[in-house]
């Protein structure tokens, strides 16, 4: 039935095309007896004449024959018409055929085109390339040159031409028989005219009662960054990030507005109205990117919008000329920060030390083994043996590039954006890079006056290398291996020692590729029921999106080789192989979803009454498919591939799953002389998530909004005032996040079975406990803002309070319910969180002489609360929830480090640990049993990972040819625990530290900042506590971007400008050590925000990283 | 004209809704409904395989490879002294909130496996199936589940007997504990059920991972040990024992159970001396950990073969010297021949397969373990052994040459043997009659299989025997996980297990020597335990995971917790 749809609507546009052919004047025809109508046809179709006739008066049934060798198309039709009073006049390619009575008047009213030209300004008589002018009332257009000028055939000399540009007043010109009409445009008053993108469609911003942010596409080229979502952290109020990794590809973890929900924060993204993710999107192919922020914008979105909505738009043909513009940039790579490690002399002494404090007496010869001797420390303190393991994975500067070629343009019938773009990422360390391959077409085509057609395909490529042992492993390696061994000999081959050897991992030991391929296919069809004059303003829609991933996933692991050394450290003949048998793992994982929308939209104005609406059935399907197989046993290296491998240890596996959705979406619209604004939506969604019976849920917004500024009293009295708004909303959204597996259904599914006979065997377990009455978790928001232009924008402003309430919850009982219930519970509808809070952003642009700058800053601050949680009655305090963010830290409280033995002795017993001495940390006895044990663990911050403000500072600058960028971004309210290497000395027998540590206590240095040495976790002092708690605030320069425009200098060219652009140039921060927006101390390679900490034990994160860039836009 | 060209097109844009209720008619494509399992007997089979697989052999660790149990009593020690839960378990530090850190905690209080037996019975109850399959089928679960709640008692005491699947919201969900009495009555009930169904499906003794007959007879006699065990039966009912006796005597009527004559090889052939055995392969791709491979672990054997650490776990030299020299005298026995600067010749034949020691041979390789040895020697490094001893016992000697670090071989992890029947029925017996002829014979087969050349002595008191059979099971089954709780049942863990540290051997060679064997060698004992033991009395019940207590209000945690 869809498929019959399809081509029903693809036969109305072939109907309706009718183009030229060759060049040839003379044709060659041999018919008989067939109709005029047909000879004319053929005459069309071989020449690139066209015939203008009335039917009524050209009789076209008429039967005739014609033979015609190579003849003149007049002589035909002379032959042709012979005995009728019809008669033909060729004016350029047009043919008129009329009787020759009539035949002069139709030549008169056809050679009536009248010819305007002239030259757009601005309002300072600077030539305006690029204004868009139309004959009104037509689809009759040009767009200006470079020069301003334009040229412009229209139908008569009382034609009206309209003059737009972003930015300035539209003007509307009469022709009134002059032949040069030079305009000259005065600029909009700022953002006033401006269209924002809202849930199913656009809006004039100053229409819109909700609180939405947008950035634009300058902004986002601006950031040289591979990930979106990093484009535009700092750029806007209530956006919530952290950008925890520097692993090629991957971007910022994005909240809008903070936490809200137990299980799911992720905000919904859709690209051009279908969901999708926007991370990989070429910058280039983006028109903007709006921020749905309030609960009434996203209610239009309803299960999926709970957690804020992100819309892109992307780039579109327009009317003119072809546009080229090629944007490139290459830069280098460097970390931010990471901390140094222990060299080999330092290692040795610490370690010395270390059992010292541990009670172990060196001159004991069965201690021997432990302490280095005098002779080792010469030999590290001279550096003859001293592997730096940090200097031997990090690359040197690493290359960044980037190329995007694209073109957009179009006639009044067809409007074009391609766009091609290639990234190439390479990482820090061996086999660790990111390469991005994006195709885009974007076409619009105006069929005829009522119906225009758009389609939209995106496909790219995305290439990730990373090493087969795992970045977090090459990282954690690398601060695990041991300086004081020998790692490499004089010549370089790498040798056989107890320590990890983390640079052979990642450089011989296989890769790990993922290469993931997006085919997006997207139709837009609009008809304007306007051709009904009742129905003026209502619009059928109709949009259908077919969304194809495919990831292949390949990870070939092999051993690498190590050269057993002799007693000079030199490589013997002798040679191992470490990482186990060669092993090639593949993957496939297939994801195909279509999108259909159905609309009907309406808008019209009636005097002061402006009346919008929309109607939206919406359908979703998904169907997902994963294969894998393995097989080990390959002889060589040189054929990767599954075939090559030994088939006796293949294995393999799969699975399938599929969604679909069913949604009914309305809103009314009215605005009252631009100055009251009501809004009303309600979105019916069913997921299959839910029993049939509680599968529907029922999203309901209002939103209403009050110009002041259109008000007399203000108009009036307050002129300096551009805009004021004041707006409140109110929203009930959805999600389906947390609803699992088919929940509601008792279900099982096969297992591990036993070991039988040395037989596997095929096992059965049962998925989770049913719960029949799952449905929605539900968020209700609210919102109440402001937002003002004042002075032409010397002051802009929004600011807006928000509170959500997310309630039902999803999440299992897991604490309250006992275990001798005995069965996975599944997730119910019961836990309450609030989240509140305040952002505001200022903008501020100006013309001082020649130089025009502008200056925006946005804050964000917003606090989380859980009212309603798991939580059984008698908890231990720190462990009581209700009443508390999602996310605190739980630890100790401290005072300090002991100054002696004598005193850790005099002390209350910590641990039951009969060690503790001076140079270990003091806990504070919470509970006053004068026993310092787990009851005396506390809160010990309410903060988290996820900062509870973050601001941003945008500033732009221009003089003649030169511009100047700089964006600054911070977080506050935010803490960090350090854990693994970061407190720990000697972690699991031995493995190396950061040279931070080394400030620990001893009788020497008792203003030690740490714990003094000790080989290992110390009991005492590895333990989460406010020692270990740092703050992660920060302030960085984000971006920093200078450029010039040679433009003048190059003839036939608009714009050719070079720049320099730096990313994470520098930072202020407390923690100094580790960049402050790795997600704990040791670094979590991933973070998992929930309110159970959980570290990894080792140094394991990819460091984030800075980058120094050129580069070039040259716009012709 | 064109009007209608829009209405046609408007209308066709309509068309697509009309495939909207299939939108909705979606599945779990890796679900399997319930109606279908119960129905079908190879369904059901994998249900109760996926039983059996989570059954906990070996893996009782928590990083793979170490059972803790080891490592806590008088057997051995581990690399992971540090780390918990060994440093919280053997200083005597557990607290009943500490579940997070005490890995196996959640595991202790299995109500999941139970409460996956109660839901086999309760959808067989409507189920069609019949046959002597399901008769089997029915009898392996009923043995499993009293074979959880025996565990569950054997660590906390009397706990809620809960026999049917609760729901969510039922009043029920909070339980009360029952009573030891009780719940021993119910496990000895349970399994004397078990055993008839297993009869009745032909089913007497079994070679694989399955349970028979015999294997719900010998638990049966377990528990009765346990519950006629002073730890449990604190006034000493004499019939306790007596109905021990009784049931380890059935066992070993059933006439089908035997030694195995090689001590060594017992778990690693087909034999009839294993009555119930979780079974293992070899791990042999280092990049992925199957299922099947949580077997013994590779870093069990001596630093130079283990390809990576080597200490999980060691035996502590009190170990070494419970074994007897091969003539059946104990060392101290001035009589007995054993020269202590020869500490480990002559002794009786389990030793060598138990411990390697320095100058033993394992893999063809000598291992030395006197300081200055090479990698195998006695050390403070974790990551070897503090002792100067490896474990030998159970470990496959003849591993592929292709292992690698963290590999573990195919033994299987033995539940029960009938070395352990014997033993229990000798325990029993001499507790009811003193140490009769029956008692004698008993001890006498397990010294003849050992190869224990002298008799079982004549003529000692019943508290001489009680100590010598105590002392047997604690070789015969060392590294098999009862050591621990023998202490318990005895209630001798809170004097053995705490006060002072325990032992390693150190090896020290006189002068520079090529070989250790014609140089006078030393041995000096060490103290290698990181902490002092310490096992508090009111350890003998474990704690109920606190974050139970707080859930179920009716529940009453342990005394002392």
């Amino acid at each position: 039935m869809r498929m019959m749809a399809f081509l029903l609507l693809l036969s109305v546009f072939q109907a309706a095309a009718r183009n030229s052919y060759s060049q040839n004047v003379k044709v060659t025809i041999n018919m008989d007896d067939v109709t005029v109508g047909e000879v004319l046809n053929t005459i069309e179709a071989q020449s690139d004449y066209y015939f203008i006739f009335n039917q009524k008066l050209v009789d076209v049934d008429r039967k005739v024959s014609v033979h015609a060798q190579n003849k003149k198309v007049s002589k035909i039709l002379d032959e042709l018409f012979a005995g009728t009073d019809i008669r033909h006049m060729v004016m350029d390619r047009q043919i008129i055929l009329s009787p020759k009575e009539l035949l002069a008047e139709n030549v008169r009213k056809t050679q009536q085109k009248y010819v305007v030209s002239g030259t757009v300004s601005d309002e300072k008589g600077e030539p305006l390339p690029g204004v868009n002018i139309m004959e009104k009332g037509t689809t009759n257009g040009t767009i200006s040159g470079t020069d301003g000028s334009y040229t412009l055939q229209v139908s008569s000399q009382d034609a009206v031409l309209v003059f737009s540009f972003v930015g300035y007043k539209t003007q509307e010109v009469p022709v009134a028989g002059k032949k040069v009409v030079n305009v000259s445009l005065q600029p909009e008053a700022i953002g006033l005219d401006e269209v924002v993108t809202i849930g199913y469609g656009t809006k004039k911003k100053i229409h819109s009662a909700g609180s939405i942010s947008t950035v634009t596409s300058t902004e986002i080229v601006k950031t040289p960054v591979s990930n979106m979502k990093d484009a535009i952290v700092g750029r806007t109020s209530g956006i919530i990030a952290v950008t925890p990794s520097g692993s090629p590809g991957t971007g910022a973890q994005i909240q809008i507005r903070g936490m809200s929900t137990l299980q799911n924060n992720s905000v919904l993204v859709l690209v051009d109205g279908v969901q999708r993710p926007f991370s990989q999107l070429d910058p280039n192919e983006i028109e903007s990117i709006t921020i749905l922020k309030d609960g009434a914008s996203a209610a239009i979105y309803g299960v999926k919008g709970g957690n804020g909505v992100i819309l892109v738009t992307t780039k579109r043909g327009k009317l003119g000329k072809p546009r080229f513009s090629f944007n490139s940039y290459t830069g280098i790579q460097q970390v931010t920060r990471y901390p140094d490690l222990l060299n080999s002399y330092q290692y040795a002494v610490t370690n010395n030390q270390a059992y010292e404090n541990m009670g172990l007496d060196p001159n004991d010869p069965a201690n021997a083994g432990k302490f280095f001797t005098a002779d080792q420390l010469a030999k590290f303190k001279s550096g003859e043996i001293n592997t730096q393991f940090k200097d031997l994975v990090f690359k040197n500067n690493p290359v960044k590039m980037h190329y995007n070629l694209n073109v957009n343009g179009g006639s009044d019938k067809i409007r074009y954006f391609f766009s091609g773009g290639y990234l190439a990422q390479d990482g820090l360390i061996p086999n660790s890079s990111f390469n991005r391959y994006n195709l885009r077409s974007n076409v619009d085509a105006t069929i005829n006056k009522y119906f225009t057609v758009s389609i939209n395909l995106d496909g790219r490529l995305e290439d990730k290398d990373s090493p087969s042992w795992g970045e977090g492993n090459i990282f954690s390696h690398m601060v695990r291996a041991i300086p004081t061994e020998r790692a490499y000999d004089k010549n370089g081959k790498p040798l056989d020692i107890l320590s990890p050897q983390p640079l052979e991992e990642a450089k011989n030991g296989g890769v790990n590729n993922w290469k993931t391929s997006v085919l997006n296919a997207q139709m837009n069809a609009v008809l304007d029921l306007g051709f009904v004059k009742p129905l003026e303003g209502l619009k059928a829609k109709f949009m259908y999106s077919y969304d194809q991933n495919v990831v292949v996933n390949k990870k070939y692991k092999k051993p690498y080789k190590v050269y057993v050394p002799d007693q000079n450290g030199m490589a013997t003949e002798e040679v191992k192989w470490k990482g186990g048998a060669r092993q090639l793992t593949q993957s496939n994982l297939n994801s195909h979803r279509y999108t259909l929308d159905l609309s009907l939209d309406y808008d019209r104005t009636f005097g002061k009454h402006h009346i919008s609406g929309l109607f939206v059935y919406e359908q979703r399907e998904n169907f997902n498919t994963y294969l894998v197989a393995s097989r080990q046993g390959f002889i060589s290296d040189i054929i990767q591939e599954l075939f090559a491998g030994d088939p006796e240890t293949a294995t393999n596996n799969g699975w399938a799953s599929e969604g679909g959705y069913l949604s009914y979406i309305g809103r009314l619209s009215y605005v009252y002389a631009n100055k009251y604004i009501f809004d009303v939506s309600a979105r019916e969604d069913a997921s299959v998530l839910f029993p049939p019976d509680t599968r529907w849920g029922f999203f309901p917004s209002f939103a209403v909004a009050w110009r002041l500024s259109e008000e007399h009293f203000i108009k009036d009295n307050l002129s300096f005032v551009n805009n004021l708004k004041l707006r409140a909303s109110y929203g009930m959204l959805g999600t389906d996040a947390g609803a699992g597996n088919f929940a509601y259904l008792e279900q099982y599914k096969l297992t591990y079975g036993a070991l039988i006979d040395n037989r596997i065997t095929t096992g059965l377990v049962k998925y989770v406990e049913p719960n029949k009455d799952i449905t929605w978790e539900k968020v209700a928001s609210f919102d109440l803002g402001l937002e003002g232009l004042f002075w032409n924008g010397l002051l802009g402003f929004d600011m807006a309070y928000f509170k959500k309430n997310t309630s039902d919850i999803l999440a299992p009982k897991i604490i309250s319910t006992p275990q001798t219930f005995g069965a996975n519970l599944p997730p119910v509808n019961y836990a309450e969180v609030e989240l509140k809070g305040f952002e505001m952003s200022l903008t501020h642009t100006n013309t001082i002489g020649e130089v025009r700058y502008s200056l925006a800053g946005n804050f964000t601050y917003s606090k989380n609360k859980v009212l309603q949680i798991d939580d059984p009655e008698d908890q231990l305090p720190h462990l009581v929830r209700k009443g508390k963010p999602l996310d605190f830290y739980v630890g100790y409280k401290t005072d300090g480090l002991f100054q002696s033995d004598q005193e850790a002795q005099d002390y209350y017993p910590q641990f039951g640990n009969n060690l503790v001495g001076g140079g270990d940390i003091k806990y504070i006895d919470r509970n006053g049993d004068k026993v310092i044990d787990n009851k005396d663990l506390d809160v010990i911050s309410l903060y988290s990972y996820m900062p509870r403000v973050m601001f941003g500072m945008d500033m732009k600058l221009s003089w003649r040819n030169f511009d100047f960028s700089a964006l600054f971004q911070g977080a506050a309210g935010r803490k960090i625990m350090l854990s693994g290497p970061a407190r720990v000395m000697f972690q699991i027998g031995g493995n190396n530290f950061y040279t931070y540590l080394l400030d620990c206590w001893s009788p020497d240095n008792k203003d030690a900042k740490y714990p003094r040495a000790w080989r290992g976790n110390n009991i005492n002092n590895d333990k989460d506590s406010d020692f270990w708690l740092r703050d992660g605030s920060y302030l960085r320069l984000k971006n920093l971007e200078i450029g010039y425009n040679f433009k003048s200098l190059v003839p036939n060219v608009d714009n050719l400008r070079l720049y320099f652009a730096a990313y994470n140039v520098f930072t202020i921060d407390k923690i100094k050590y580790f960049d402050p927006e790795v997600a704990s101390g040791s670094g979590r390679y991933d973070v998992n925000a929930n309110a159970q900490h959980n570290y990894t034990t080792w140094g394991t994160y990819y460091p984030q990283l800075k980058s120094y860039n050129i580069g070039v836009n040259i716009t012709f | 004209m064109k009007k209608i060209k829009y209405i046609v097109l408007l209308l066709s844009m309509m068309f697509m809704s009309y495939s909207c209720e299939k939108v909705l008619d979606k599945e779990n494509l890796s679900g399997l409904a319930a109606d279908n399992v119960w129905q079908d007997e190879a369904y059901v089979e994998a249900y109760i395989s996926t039983l059996y697989h989570n059954l906990r052999g070996w893996e009782e660790t928590y990083s793979g490879g170490y059972r803790i149990m080891d490592n806590i009593a008088d057997e051995g020690r581990t690399c992971y002294a540090s780390f918990t839960p060994n440093s919280i378990l053997l200083p005597g530090l557990l607290t009943a909130e500490m579940e997070g850190q005490i890995h196996d905690m959640h595991y202790w209080w299995m109500y999941k496996e139970i409460r996956r037996c109660n839901e086999y019975f309760e959808n067989m109850k409507n189920s069609e199936l019949t046959g002597s399959n399901i008769t089997r089928m029915n009898a392996e679960v009923q043995f499993l589940r009293a074979f959880h709640y025996f565990e569950l008692v054997k660590r906390y005491g009397g706990v809620p007997l809960i026999t049917k699947p609760q729901r969510l919201g039922d009043p029920d969900l909070y339980p009360k504990r029952n009573s030891v009495d009780e719940c021993f009555d119910f496990i000895v009930k349970e399994f004397d059920e078990a055993a008839k169904k297993f009869e009745e499906a032909g089913v007497i003794s079994t070679h694989n991972a399955r349970a028979s007959q015999g294997a719900a007879l010998a638990f049966k006699a377990r528990a009765l040990l346990y519950y006629a065990s002073p730890l449990f039966n604190p006034d000493n009912d004499i019939q306790r024992w007596k109905d021990a006796a009784a049931a380890a005597k059935a066992v070993m009527d059933l006439g089908v159970y035997s030694l195995d004559p090689d001590f060594s090889k017992i778990l690693r052939r087909d034999n009839d001396e294993v009555i119930f055995k979780k079974e293992y392969k070899i791990h042999s791709n280092p990049d992925r950990w199957h299922r099947y491979d949580h077997g013994r672990s590779v870093a069990y054997l001596p630093l130079s073969q283990a390809r990576s650490d080597a200490g999980y776990s060691y035996p502590v030299q009190e170990f070494v010297d419970a074994f007897r020299m091969a003539n059946g005298l104990k060392i101290t026995d001035p009589a007995s021949g054993y020269d202590p600067k020869h500490p480990y010749v002559g002794r009786e034949p389990r030793f060598y397969a138990s411990v390697t020691y320095n100058g033993s041979v394992w893999r063809g390789e000598t291992i030395w373990t006197y300081v200055g040895s090479g990698p195998n020697a006695i050390s403070a490094n974790p990551w070897t052994t503090n002792t100067g001893y490896f474990c030998r016992k159970n470990m496959k000697e003849d591993l592929p040459d292709d292992y690698f670090a963290w590999s573990s071989d195919d033994t299987p992890f033995p539940y029960m043997r009938y070395a352990d029947v014997i033993l229990m029925h000798a325990e029993a017996e001499n507790e009811v009659n003193g140490p009769n002829a029956d008692v004698i014979h008993d001890i006498q087969m397990i010294w003849d299989r050992a190869g224990i050349t002298g008799s079982v002595p004549t003529g000692l008191s019943k508290d001489e025997m009680r100590q010598l059979i105590h002392d047997e099971r604690y070789i015969e089954l060392a590294f098999e996980e009862h050591r621990y709780w023998d202490l318990r049942r005895w209630k001798e863990a809170h004097t053995r297990l705490s006060g002072s540290k325990f032992h390693g051997m150190r090896i020290t060679l006189d002068t520079l020597s090529v070989s250790p064997l014609v140089i006078d060698t030393v041995y000096t004992p060490v103290e290698v335990d990181v902490f002092v033991p310490n096992f508090p009395e009111y350890e003998y019940l474990m704690p109920i995971p606190h974050s139970e207590i707080l859930a179920n209000p009716n529940l009453v945690q342990n005394p002392g917790w």
